[in-house]
């Protein structure tokens, strides 16, 4: 379990996220949506880790975030982050393989590949294993560093403690089949048991594969609970600032929204 | 059946380059066991490879022959303490600039770059000028080790303060590293200058030598002092691999890859400037051997640290011993110091390396 007890985070006295009270549970993906600047991001970099909370607690399996070490850290939580630049030029299976030589989680070298190529192979990049991963697309360059993440969730030692993926905007550059593809694997990885956050930019994706929707408003979460009772014109219309319809599809799958649909307010 | 040729087809194109990286490693070996006889053999007295058998037996007590026993002294006194310390020297010079670019994740952020050997050449010439009078005490006291420590302490101190100035919230901006780190160059050189002016004329032609790069002080005490700083390298950079790896994708990439960020940090920059004090200890000023040799392994083998470091290691020794081949081979019976002969052949690919990066990437 990852919980937050009113959790902040604040930067020269500016609150970027604050009071956010959050149970996030195994076997189901959250979605955070909001408009640009919310806090999303900031949120997400809380429930890593990587931040600090200026306020409350982030924990996990109940202890404090902070209080684990880096390394133990890495054993029960991988990241996605929103946008990763390469240093020096690595062949995409090195790079994937990264997940589990850095954290130490395994020792050879060809069971580290032969993990790193399952996972490729995952999210559909099998053939790409020895490009160099300056020549690939922005799309492919994000499901390679989706596929770093789950090599190493998959490598670390087995253990009864839930491990969490924690993924920022996975789909930002993606065409439509491969933001199902991504969507699809984040949603099986829930299903293994896993603790599955997700950024999201697009309402529609959030509708069909979240179990949880977190709206979250100028640094403030304003509802949290399962799609449908959260996509609702009352609710995005406040956080978007735009007035915002959702239609529902005739058997009664989930609602869905369509860009004329929202209009800016005056 | 379709998947399963992507998988062995995939698996052909990685094992090439690990076949790659043994190859270029062996061959590392061997041309460094090559040029460490050439190295011996080469010099102002005459003992060619030929000649190598009846001066090792000299020295071993199995011949009395005069010209053997000379031969052997020359050898074991000048040639061999001068072969260790050039292979040690472009070794640490050339783990120095990979681990620099590794930390800065920019190829060309080189210790001569960025302040290291600047904040080192300025407490060595320290430590040379003023070593009989204002550090007596200390100079006494250290001993041989007396120009490393100062050495490493210098670059210690230099990059830690030119790290804190470049570097807002976390990330280090690598421009104004470089320009830092251009103008604690400036500022080490009027010191050294000042220094020089002070100087007596023996330290003052130590100066002079030494601000070129030269091996032609070697001897055993140089060897024994620069040891302990060997060692150390040996001993604390496997454990810094893994850290260097995490940081190519990033600070906060590494960090969720479970590395302990400040501390794999400090300890690269502690580990660089034993690297880089130890070498400007010995040998002076030599630049761009930590741009080259890694930037060279780079492109046949890949950034993994793991390849990266034993291979950069060897062929750093390599160039440097090639360097110092040359450096007393063209106005022989005199020397060129080597520094100058390092520049000729570094600088190039620096600015190779320059043009390539302002092509669309930004410093």
């Amino acid at each position: 379990m990852l919980v937050t007890e009113q959790a902040g985070y604040a930067v020269n006295d500016t609150w970027l996220v604050s009071d956010i009270n959050l149970t996030l549970m195994p076997g189901r993906l959250a979605v955070i949506i909001g408009p640009n600047g919310a806090g999303k991001s900031t949120l997400l970099r809380l429930l890593t880790g990587e931040l600090k909370p200026s306020q409350g607690s982030v924990r996990v399996n109940g202890q404090n975030l902070n209080a684990y070490a880096p390394a133990e850290l890495s054993k029960l939580r991988a990241v996605v982050p929103q946008h990763t630049i390469l240093a020096f030029p690595f062949t995409v299976i090195e790079v994937v393989q990264l997940g589990v030589t850095v954290p130490g989680l395994m020792a050879h070298g060809a069971k580290s590949e032969r993990l790193a190529e399952a996972m490729l192979a995952k999210l559909g990049l099998a053939e790409l294993a020895g490009r160099d991963y300056s020549s690939l697309s922005g799309g492919e360059r994000q499901r390679v560093h989706v596929a770093r993440a789950l090599c190493q969730l998959e490598g670390a030692p087995p253990s009864d403690a839930p491990r969490a993926l924690l993924v920022d905007e996975p789909t930002s550059s993606l065409d439509i089949a491969h933001q199902l593809e991504v969507l699809r694997e984040l949603r099986a990885q829930a299903r293994t048991g896993r603790i599955v956050v997700a950024v999201l930019h697009d309402l529609n994706l959030s509708a069909a594969y979240a179990d949880d929707v977190l709206l979250l408003a100028n640094g403030k979460a304003q509802a949290f609970g399962a799609p449908r009772d959260i996509l609702s014109d009352a609710l995005l219309s406040s956080a978007y600032r735009c007035n915002v319809k959702l239609n529902h599809v005739p058997d009664n799958s989930g609602p869905f929204l369509l860009p004329q649909a929202c209009s800016v307010s005056e | 059946m379709k998947a399963r040729n992507a998988t062995i087809d995939v698996g052909d194109i990685r094992y090439s380059r690990d076949a790659t990286a043994r190859l270029l490693f062996v061959t590392a070996l061997v041309v460094v066991i090559a040029l460490a006889f050439i190295s011996m053999a080469t010099g102002a007295t005459g003992i060619s490879l030929t000649s190598l058998p009846a001066a090792v037996s000299a020295a071993l007590g199995r011949s009395d022959n005069p010209a053997d026993v000379t031969a052997s002294l020359v050898l074991l006194e000048l040639r061999l303490p001068r072969t260790i310390l050039a292979m040690f020297v472009g070794a640490a010079l050339a783990l120095a600039g990979s681990m620099m670019q590794g930390l800065f994740r920019n190829p060309l952020a080189d210790p001569g770059l960025v302040g290291v050997s600047s904040g080192a050449t300025l407490a060595a010439v320290c430590m040379i000028v003023l070593g009989n009078s204002v550090f007596g005490g200390w100079h006494q006291a250290l001993g041989i080790f007396a120009l490393p420590i100062a050495a490493f302490a210098g670059g210690l101190v230099a990059t830690f303060a030119l790290m804190a100035i470049a570097s807002r919230h976390g990330t280090t901006a690598i421009a104004t590293l470089l320009l830092a780190g251009i103008a604690l160059g400036a500022l080490t050189g009027a010191a050294t200058g000042i220094l020089a002016y002070i100087s007596d004329d023996r330290e003052l032609r130590d100066l002079t030598l030494w601000s070129m790069g030269s091996l032609s002080g070697s001897s055993w005490p140089k060897v024994v002092a620069i040891t302990p700083f060997a060692l150390a390298l040996l001993v604390m950079l496997p454990s810094l691999v893994r850290a260097l790896n995490g940081l190519l994708l990033g600070e906060a990439e590494a960090f969720h890859l479970g590395i302990d960020i400040e501390r794999a940090k400090k300890r690269i920059v502690i580990l660089t400037a034993a690297a880089v004090g130890a070498a400007v200890a010995v040998a002076g000023i030599i630049g761009f051997v930590g741009i080259v040799v890694p930037h060279f392994v780079r492109m046949m083998t890949g950034p993994d640290h793991r390849t990266l470091l034993p291979t950069a290691a060897l062929l750093g020794a390599a160039l440097v011993l090639i360097a110092d081949i040359i450096a007393r081979i063209v106005v022989a019976p005199a020397e060129l110091p080597i520094g100058i002969i390092m520049a000729i052949i570094g600088a190039p690919v620096f600015l190779h390396l320059v043009l390539k990066r302002s092509n669309g990437v930004v410093m």
